[in-house]
């Protein structure tokens, strides 16, 4: 029979519960508190999904499901993509070039559907609106580079964040222009290379350099495993110092590579972002650091960007986390553009919008680096 | 020690009504916490308030009338919960097994047949994407027919009187099924015997206290899932040894998820015995074994190790022993991937999989081979003897369960010999 | 023989056992025994053993379940249509 201990604690446990999820604790006690009230996924989960959605393979993501908890997980969180489920690499919207550090370009003034939304590539091979032609007086041009959410995988080139941020500050009166140069599937030493090889001859006059999962996961190393593994010059000497150290040789499988260079993970995102920053100061050109988290993983990216906080001190540059956008949602998976791909949809860029103007409207050092001076605005 | 003792029964005074109030004002509470804490998502909710309409409703129904409203209701909640076509999917695949088993021709003709369904199906798993599939129908398809089938058609075999359609339905479609895709091996026997056997009263009383105990769990699992290490990075013996532990831990989700699911199942008068029993205070290999999810452990049991055993006990209960210990963990390792086909579509035969369930394998033989030396009797008092135990065996559990979620071995032994990229 | 007395031996059986230590008066007739965990594998195999020699049955794999091996009663009431067949 049902005891009288079993409806004490029934009592006691629905009673604290309660009242714990209705009133806030002072302190890092109630701040501990709230962070559990939002279900979270650790590291390792994110990856495994992350491996997934982001044209990555899928195989890490299904490995992990061989025990009870990664079922659960992948069963909760996840369901099978179709098997014609695009990766960008895998359509006709690229240029594969053997001999490049990037290995795939966007393929200029291409037209196909991705993900169920449409992409058009404009004349400069990116995925945005045709590039303004430059001129003396003309609005001052911003660069955001990053990776498939900001691209926009899944939703219009109108739904973007980057697209509604640059029709909200141009309504606002700011005469700027945000180019979109970020392509899906590109780590951060893929970014690095966009910063320095890019932004220049496209007469960039500030830039927003975006941090996401892809960037910053154990996996973030992909891009330089792949060029090791195929025999190619991975271009920098830092990671070719990197490739030494880790004792990379030749005729070594991708996926051994990748477990070598795990351990220089924080030492290469560290050389990335501060050779990016690096150049912005060299070339005079205002740069900050933009957060930016998938619906429903936010706290893994908040750990490993924990992590990085001491270089981000050394930087000095403004940092812009958009870990809440997406706090007023209670089921984040109803932002995912489909149950097995994690990219927001277009309401995910609203809130992602959203987040990062009342951002750009607090602090003067963003406004600072946007608009080339400090406008102190009321919000 | 009896749970007795140790637990006296309550003597129900106040008046029906009363008891009704109390009951319903905790699941309110617990719907409550649900919303208020974001346990799981918003289909969960709906099931929660749907388990609790139905216990309303239950409660004051005839008790002759208890049974056939638990079928019925869990019917109709399929339709809400999952749609229409999945429902009309899963309910011709049911009633296609139970048409099958009840055909007036020779057992071995009938398994035969319903043997050809499954592969039909396993076959047609491979559908994923097809218009008139809706996403996510073949892991309920696997979650519900996978393994009951098999315990479903080993009590049939054995059956004194032909199976009741409505024992078929209430056995398989099981509301908390319908959200919880890793579900437990509910034994076909205990399921009709669990039936009416409890007051409802205490029944759902102690529905009630698993359902908060798995919330709990799934609120504990959220502190794991906030503090474990980077495996990539764990490259120091505290760390490595920190992100063992906490991915053991992580188990706690699947165990929160158990506990909710018969909870639930409780409200209805079913009394489904524990699926997992303080697992974490495992003192050896076997006691881990008969404490964590004991669902699969009681199917394992029932299906391959008696069967095996009996067969073959007149050689010596040892070597019977050892032989059915054997075959029951590759069984396991075998159903195991057999599962993962079916919820996630591959097959999962990797080498750390193997190695964990050969090694606890071999762990069970060695325990078996004592348990049949030495018999033991149950005891649950604590000693210096069983506080070691208890650490032990935690420690040798951490560290196969951390071999069985790594992706390969080489990233495991990278783990442990402190060079990161553990995952 | 008398499901008394059978009731008298399995009884015995399972505190001398199963629950060495344990007050009779505790050990009730319809007290869930498989599904509580206090009878596992190893119990289930010790318990058949000693119904066999001790009644002259047979018990096959299928016959160890809930069915019959769930409870006191359960298991006389088994033993005794074992006996009676």
């Amino acid at each position: 029979m049902s005891g009288h201990r079993d409806l004490r604690a029934s009592l006691l446990t629905i009673g604290l519960l309660l009242l714990l999820g209705l009133f806030t604790v002072p302190g890092w006690v109630g701040e501990f508190i709230t962070r559990l009230h939002v279900p979270a996924m650790s590291s390792r989960e994110a990856d495994a999904v992350t491996a997934g959605y982001y044209e990555d393979l899928l195989d890490a993501a299904v490995v992990r499901g061989s025990t009870p908890t990664g079922l659960v997980r992948l069963m909760t969180k996840h369901a099978d993509p179709p098997a014609d489920w695009p990766r960008l690499h895998d359509t006709e919207g690229v240029v594969w070039d053997d001999d490049s550090y990037q290995r795939f370009t966007l393929s200029p003034g291409s037209m196909f559907s991705y993900k169920g939304a449409p992409l058009e590539v404009n004349a400069d091979g990116y995925r945005d609106r045709p590039f303004l032609p430059r001129t003396e007086d003309g609005p001052r041009r911003i660069a955001i580079v990053g990776s498939s959410i900001t691209m926009g995988s899944g939703v219009p080139v109108e739904m973007t964040y980057e697209n509604m941020l640059e029709d909200s500050l141009r309504a606002e009166g700011h005469d700027i222009e945000i180019i979109n140069l970020a392509v899906a599937g590109y780590r951060g030493t893929q970014l690095l290379d966009v910063v320095l090889e890019s932004l220049e001859p496209l007469g960039v006059e500030a830039v927003l350099l975006v941090i996401n999962d892809l960037t910053v996961n154990p996996r973030a190393m992909l891009h330089v495993a792949r060029l090791l593994s195929e025999g190619r010059d991975p271009k920098y000497a830092f990671l070719a110092d990197v490739a030494d150290r880790a004792g990379v040789v030749s005729g070594m499988k991708e996926e051994a590579i990748l477990g070598r260079l795990a351990p220089f993970n924080d030492e290469v995102t560290e050389w990335w972002i501060t050779t990016a920053v690096q150049w912005a100061r060299d070339h005079q050109v205002p740069i900050a650091l933009l957060i930016v988290p998938q619906p429903a993983t936010v706290e893994p990216l908040r750990k490993r960007v924990k992590g990085l906080q001491p270089i981000f001190e050394t930087l000095d540059v403004p940092i812009v986390s958009l870990y809440r956008s997406y706090d007023l949602v209670r089921d984040q998976s109803s932002l995912w553009i489909r149950p097995w791909d994690r990219h927001p949809t277009s309401e995910g860029h609203e809130l992602l919008h959203q987040a990062l103007l009342s951002a750009i409207r607090k602090r003067a050092d963003v406004q600072g680096v946007l608009f080339g001076q400090e406008t102190p605005h009321e919000d | 020690m009896s749970p007795e003792a140790t637990n006296p029964p309550i003597r129900w005074q106040s008046s029906r009504p009363v008891r009704f109030l109390l009951l319903l004002a905790q699941l309110v509470g617990l719907a409550f916490i649900v919303h208020l804490w974001n346990i799981e998502s918003t289909l969960f909710e709906d099931l929660v308030l749907l388990s609790i309409l139905g216990f309303a409703i239950h409660y004051w129904l005839p008790v002759a009338w208890r049974y056939r409203f638990f079928v019925g209701y869990s019917l109709a909640c399929a339709f809400v919960i999952l749609g229409i076509k999945a429902s009309c999917g899963l309910f011709l695949i049911g009633l296609l097994i139970y048409g099958l088993l009840r055909l007036p021709i020779p057992w071995w003709l009938r398994i035969t047949m319903v043997i050809l369904l499954g592969v039909a199906l396993m076959v047609a798993r491979t559908l994923v994407g097809h218009p008139w599939v809706a996403d996510g129908f073949w892991p309920l398809v696997g979650s519900i027919f996978m393994f009951r089938t098999i315990v479903y058609i080993y009590d049939v075999r054995h059956a004194r009187n032909p199976p009741r359609l409505i024992d078929f339905l209430g056995y398989f479609y099981l509301l908390p099924n319908y959200y919880f895709m890793l579900f437990p091996v509910v034994d076909h026997q205990t399921f009709l015997v669990a039936r009416g056997r409890k007051p409802l009263d205490d029944c759902a009383q102690t529905g009630i206290r698993w359902i908060t105990r798995g919330i709990v769990q799934l609120i504990l699992y959220r502190v794991v899932v906030l503090y474990i290490p980077d495996p990539m990075t764990a490259t120091t013996i505290p760390g490595v040894a920190g992100f063992m532990v906490m991915t053991y831990l992580l188990y706690l989700r699947v165990s929160g998820q158990f506990h909710i699911a018969i909870g639930m199942i409780h409200l209805f008068g079913i009394d489904l015995p524990e699926t997992h029993r303080k697992y974490l205070l495992a003192s050896s290999i076997a006691d881990f074994w008969r404490r964590i999810n004991i669902y699969w452990k009681d199917f394992i049991l029932k299906i391959f190790y008696l069967p095996i055993f009996f067969r073959l006990r007149k050689r010596g209960e040892i070597q019977a022993a050892v032989i059915a210990t054997s075959l029951a963990f590759f069984a396991t390792w075998a159903l195991h991937a057999y599962q993962t086909y079916w919820l996630l579509g591959v097959p999962l035969l990797t080498l750390p999989d193997t190695l964990f369930w050969a090694i606890l394998g071999f762990l069970m033989v060695l325990s078996s081979i004592r348990e049949m030396k030495h018999p033991r009797p149950h005891d649950e008092s604590w000693s210096l003897g069983r506080v070691f135990g208890v650490i032990v065996t935690f420690a040798v559990i951490t560290t196969l369960w951390s071999l069985w979620n790594t992706p390969s071995l080489d990233a495991w032994v990278r783990m442990i010999s402190l060079r990161g990229g553990g995952a | 023989m008398k499901t008394d007395d059978i009731r008298e031996k399995v009884r015995a059986f399972i505190l001398d056992e199963i629950l060495p230590g344990e007050r009779p008066e505790n050990l009730l007739d319809d007290m869930p025994l498989r599904t509580s965990g206090l009878i596992d594998s190893m119990g289930t195999i010790r318990m058949t053993s000693y119904l066999e020699s001790t009644f002259g049955i047979s018990i096959a794999a299928h016959e160890t379940g809930v069915e019959n091996f769930e409870t006191v009663d359960s298991i006389c009431q088994f033993v005794a249509a074992k006996m009676a067949s």
